[in-house]
């Protein structure tokens, strides 16, 4: 995807974010956590009993897979982890990255809506002027020795 | 800041400046351009733009650039006979722009010092553009009429039996003549700059104008920067959104292998029940759940629904009954449902065996006040 770089300077980080966007968009499409093998898992465990005599295991040895079982969950449970904690990781780069642009764009942003705000305050001011000829352009009191006397 | 005659004389005639200051401090409101009530002493149509008349005065001013411009060549051409051609149609250029913007600056200086109310001789930088604009006129009249002609430099040369003779000299060819022509051209071309610029310049329209490009100006760069600020913000709670979404999908996940870990449990112990084929293996291998254990077991000893405190405080002790032996407390397993109570939790502790009185002391009478 070509991602259009704007020249003006209020808007030369917009490419900048474009890319954040598009980093954001290809870690939402990475899985939560890998697939566990769970039909290896389970071939593995019909292997197992098959190889079995079929009295060789009584009631008080039933839990003779629970081990393997769970050894099983233990590695899908530290691939997911490891795979998590490196989305995490990058997910903290590009917030990062878009804390830097939010600081500077509330900045440019300020600036720019008070500047609207002062070029309001002239223009009512032309306005004025404009419907009244009649309006002072110096302050009468200022040449006065004495005001009000 | 407030204007104190437009206050004063109830002549207010759009809004207040007040209103803006109060507002918005960031300016999201735009001022309200509608007159309110009042005598409008002004012009409101300025605001709508300028009329196209004005294309006539840069039509008129463009001849008169042009006149000016054939004139002074004339003019620089005599005094600047050794430089490229280039060069003086440059000199040419610039010397019709100077007398034009002079002659242009001092309408305007005019018409200012009316709009402020004062006189309009009164104005030292109107009449110092226009001593220069003056100056200026003089200077390449007096250079145009003074200066000798190019001789040899080109045109027609008259031979007669091989010898040179001077062309007859007419009254176009007088120098006097032409350059009053020219004096004359630089004056009206000066004075038609002059009255454009003073009937085309209105101090108030020229600030109203500004002020609205300033606004319009501003107003798009606000816009890109919000658009801006307000793509960075949605990003930041995209990927806030994201985390919380991978969190939970962990934990969800985690809870997902432990289920298959406990699925592929049952299912080994079902495959070994199966390779038995003994009714008995079966049962032992797997235990009925808690829930159903519960729910089936008789209760061992009944629950009252209200208890009271034991022994009585009113009866002596020897009276009362034996205590009943001490029996554990139900199974903590009973169904919360089943048990209506009226007492605190505590108070269903079984009553504890009391201690034999002494041989010595009296038996308790105590009556409660």
């Amino acid at each position: 995807m070509k991602i259009r770089r704007r020249s003006s300077p209020y808007l030369r980080t917009a490419g900048e974010l474009a890319d954040i966007v598009v980093q954001l968009k290809e870690i939402k499409n990475r899985p939560i956590a890998p697939q566990p093998d769970v039909a290896g898992a389970e071939q593995r465990l019909r292997e197992l009993i098959a190889a079995m005599l079929p009295n060789g295991v009584d009631a008080g040895t039933g839990h003779i897979f629970d081990e393997l079982i769970d050894s099983f969950a233990e590695e899908w449970t530290a691939a997911g982890f490891r795979h998590h904690s490196a989305v995490l990781a990058d997910l903290d780069i590009l917030s990062a990255q878009v804390e830097a642009h939010l600081a500077g764009h509330t900045e440019l942003a300020s600036a720019d809506r008070l500047r609207v705000h002062n070029t309001n305050v002239a223009l009512k001011s032309a306005m004025l002027r404009l419907a009244d000829d009649d309006l002072p352009t110096t302050n009468p009191v200022r040449g006065q020795p004495n005001p009000g006397a | 800041m407030p204007t104190p005659s437009a206050a004063d004389n109830g002549h207010r005639t759009i809004g207040s400046v007040e209103a803006v200051e109060a507002s918005d401090p960031y300016g999201h409101d735009a001022p309200d351009p509608a007159p309110a009530r009042g005598t409008v002493h002004g012009d409101l149509s300025q605001m709508a733009g300028r009329p196209m008349n004005g294309v006539l005065y840069l039509g008129v001013l463009a001849v008169a650039a042009g006149i000016d411009i054939a004139t002074f060549y004339q003019v620089l051409a005599l005094v600047m006979r050794n430089v490229p051609n280039e060069v003086v149609w440059l000199g040419v250029v610039g010397f019709t722009v100077t007398a034009l913007s002079l002659a242009h600056t001092v309408g305007v200086r005019l018409r200012e010092r009316i709009d402020g109310g004062d006189r309009a001789l009164s104005s030292p930088s109107a009449w110092l553009c226009f001593v220069v604009w003056l100056f200026v006129g003089i200077t390449a009249f007096i250079v145009r009429w003074l200066a000798a002609a190019p001789i040899g430099t080109g045109g027609t040369t008259i031979v007669e039996e091989g010898e040179q003779v001077a062309a007859p000299t007419t009254g176009a060819d007088n120098p006097l003549l032409a350059a009053l022509l020219f004096l004359s051209l630089y004056l009206a071309t000066g004075m038609v700059a002059a009255i454009a610029g003073y009937l085309r310049h209105n101090t108030a329209a020229k600030r109203y104008a500004i002020s609205m490009r300033s606004r319009t100006s501003a107003a798009k760069h606000a816009a890109r920067s919000a658009a801006d600020l307000t793509l960075a913000r949605q990003t930041k709670l995209a990927l806030d959104e994201e985390r919380r979404r991978r969190a939970e999908g962990w934990e969800k996940a985690q809870e997902e292998w432990a289920a298959i870990a406990r699925r592929l449990k049952q299912e080994a112990r079902l495959r070994l029940a199966a390779s038995a084929q003994n009714p008995s293996t079966t049962d032992a291998y797997f235990m009925p759940p808690p829930a159903s254990v519960t729910q089936t077991a008789p209760l061992a000893v009944p629950v009252p629904a209200t208890l009271t405190v034991w022994p009585p405080v009113s009866v002596p002790a020897e009276l009362n009954p034996p205590p009943p032996p001490a029996v554990p407390p139900p199974a903590l397993s009973l169904p919360t449902s089943s048990v209506t109570s009226s007492v605190a939790p505590a108070a269903i502790e079984p009553p504890a065996a009391p201690e034999p009185p002494a041989a010595t002391e009296p038996p308790q009478t105590e009556v409660a006040r």
